[in-house]
């Protein structure tokens, strides 16, 4: 027996009805309160500041949260730069293709987070499966969990949809360079069909025979020789592998999800990290003249 | 992930299939009735994953068991950071309304649940039939499937038998669900994939 609230009636048998004809007790005041706070409780959650509750307006929008992430996360390996010699031993670590692998990436952000030898994260691209706002978001309230900054190259499934208009607003532009104590570290964008350009091989020529670095590291998010699909040209290919070689004293690739690999161009060695799918992730010990790479499963 | 998106696509080729027999038959009985094929209501909404501005019509079914609309959505530059059109069709189950007699003009339906399919109008958002990929290289994506799981309220018109429904839901995306659900169950709670739309209806 509903016991009627302070100045509402309750109602006799009857007084509501199901469509179908069945027959419920309960107050009208306490009905229609419930009714208009369940509307009203929408409306409210989805407008009050703070709130979590998001009105989605599409798929495919392009406003996110962040801006410039790399931009600033540069700026934090340049400060923790200061004080420390050229010649120090430094470690970073490597992985891409976090996709929707959530639990998997927080694994391996948990390992990262758990040494104190790790100065910054390079990741390898695809943080998502369809270059979605919402995707770019989720992954981006994971990867802030960790403690040294991370920066990130653009991976073919970043790039599509709208995705590389939200890849530009958060992160910056698709290629960019940076020197960690004495190393030139160049991110290359290579998603030639989903960005709809050729890779700008001219850039990373220019960008490696300008550095005043003895050590070049290239990261980008296909492996250049990648022939499946026929992705690059015969001509692209012999292009990088010959800028790879002149320039270059390692490279790193995401895109292979189950494997991890280690082939060679010429002397220079080149990486292919697989997901976290798979378990997959890497750390590079940088030495005074060494590169020592560590490859690691979950 | 293929197996997921293969049983996805025959549910909804399904329901596709009798939701379009279910109109021919729907306009038959309009036309029977000399309604010709004059829709049932109009709605305006906002989010839920159609558009900023969101109007359209439809039809009901079965004493307004079952609502079918088609929706043409805008989010201008201001509100999503790109320009963006897109067409929905919109199909909800109301399981039963409460009528209020002491208020014979009102009645609500304490939960409704339904699905959208959106189809953006911009080619290069569709995967399939793009001359950017190879076929098949990447999974069909562009279209994107919408769960709703609304609540409504409806007033009667006085002196007609229109009435007038406001309405407010929950709206996931198609692709978060299936991480939610598949994917890695137990990483996304259900909060962070809830959406949130409103709108209203004027129904003949």
């Amino acid at each position: 027996m509903p016991v009627p609230e302070s100045g509402s009636r309750e109602f006799r048998k009857g007084d509501l009805s199901l469509m179908g004809g069945g027959r419920m007790k309960i107050t009208r005041r306490k009905l229609l309160g419930n009714s208009l706070r369940a509307v009203a409780g929408l409306a409210a959650g989805a407008c009050a500041p703070g709130c979590y509750l998001d009105m989605a307006f599409s798929p495919f929008v392009t406003d996110v949260s962040e801006k410039d992430l790399n931009a600033s996360m540069l700026r934090e390996i340049m400060d923790s730069e200061s004080g420390k010699g050229e010649s120090d031993p430094f470690c970073i670590a490597l992985f891409g293709d976090s996709h929707h692998y959530y639990s998997n990436t927080e694994q391996v952000i948990r390992i990262i987070n758990s040494r104190d030898d790790i100065d910054f994260t390079l990741f390898l691209g695809d943080m998502t499966n369809e270059g979605l706002a919402e995707e770019y978001e989720i992954a981006h309230d994971l990867f802030k969990t960790l403690k040294v900054p991370w920066v990130s190259v653009i991976g073919n499934h970043d790039a599509l949809n709208n995705g590389t208009d939200i890849y530009s607003k958060m992160f910056g532009t698709f290629n960019f360079d940076f020197m960690y104590r004495g190393v030139h570290f160049i991110a290359h964008n290579n998603n030639n069909w989903e960005c709809g350009s050729d890779p700008d091989y001219d850039w990373l020529e220019k960008t490696a025979r300008e550095s005043t670095a003895e050590r070049r590291v290239l990261f980008s998010h296909i492996k250049n020789s990648n022939q499946a699909y026929g992705r690059y040209s015969e001509t692209d290919v012999a292009r990088f592998r010959q800028i790879a070689e002149k320039y270059f004293s390692m490279v790193v690739h995401g895109h292979a999800h189950a494997n991890s690999s280690l082939e060679y161009i010429g002397n220079v060695p080149e990486y292919e990290i697989g997901s976290p799918e798979y378990g997959h992730y890497m750390f590079a010990h940088f030495g005074e003249q060494s590169i020592e790479v560590e490859r690691c499963m979950l | 992930m293929h197996a997921v998106a293969t049983r996805s696509a025959a549910t909804v080729s399904a329901l596709c299939a009798l939701c379009v027999f279910s109109c021919f038959l729907h306009m038959a009985r309009l036309t029977a009735e000399g309604r010709g094929a004059a829709p049932d209501f109009i709605v305006i909404q906002t989010a839920g994953y159609i558009g900023y501005v969101v109007a359209g019509t439809g039809f009901t079914f079965f004493d307004h068991f079952w609502e079918t609309s088609a929706l043409y959505g805008y989010v201008p530059g201001h509100a999503g950071g790109t320009e963006i059109h897109t067409l929905a069709w919109k199909n909800c189950l109301h399981p039963f309304r409460i009528k209020v007699s002491r208020m014979k003009r009102m009645s609500m339906t304490p939960v409704y649940a339904g699905m959208t399919l959106l189809f953006p109008l911009d080619s290069d958002l569709y995967t399939v039939g793009s001359k950017k990929y190879p076929e098949n290289y990447y999974l069909p994506a562009g279209s994107h499937l919408v769960l709703n799981i609304g609540h409504e309220l409806t007033w009667n018109v006085p002196g007609s038998n229109d009435s007038f429904s406001l309405y407010g839901e929950f709206a996931f995306l198609g692709t978060n669900l299936i991480v939610y659900l598949f994917e890695d169950r137990g990483y996304l709670r259900l909060r962070d994939i809830a959406t949130v739309a409103l709108g209203g209806k004027y129904i003949f």
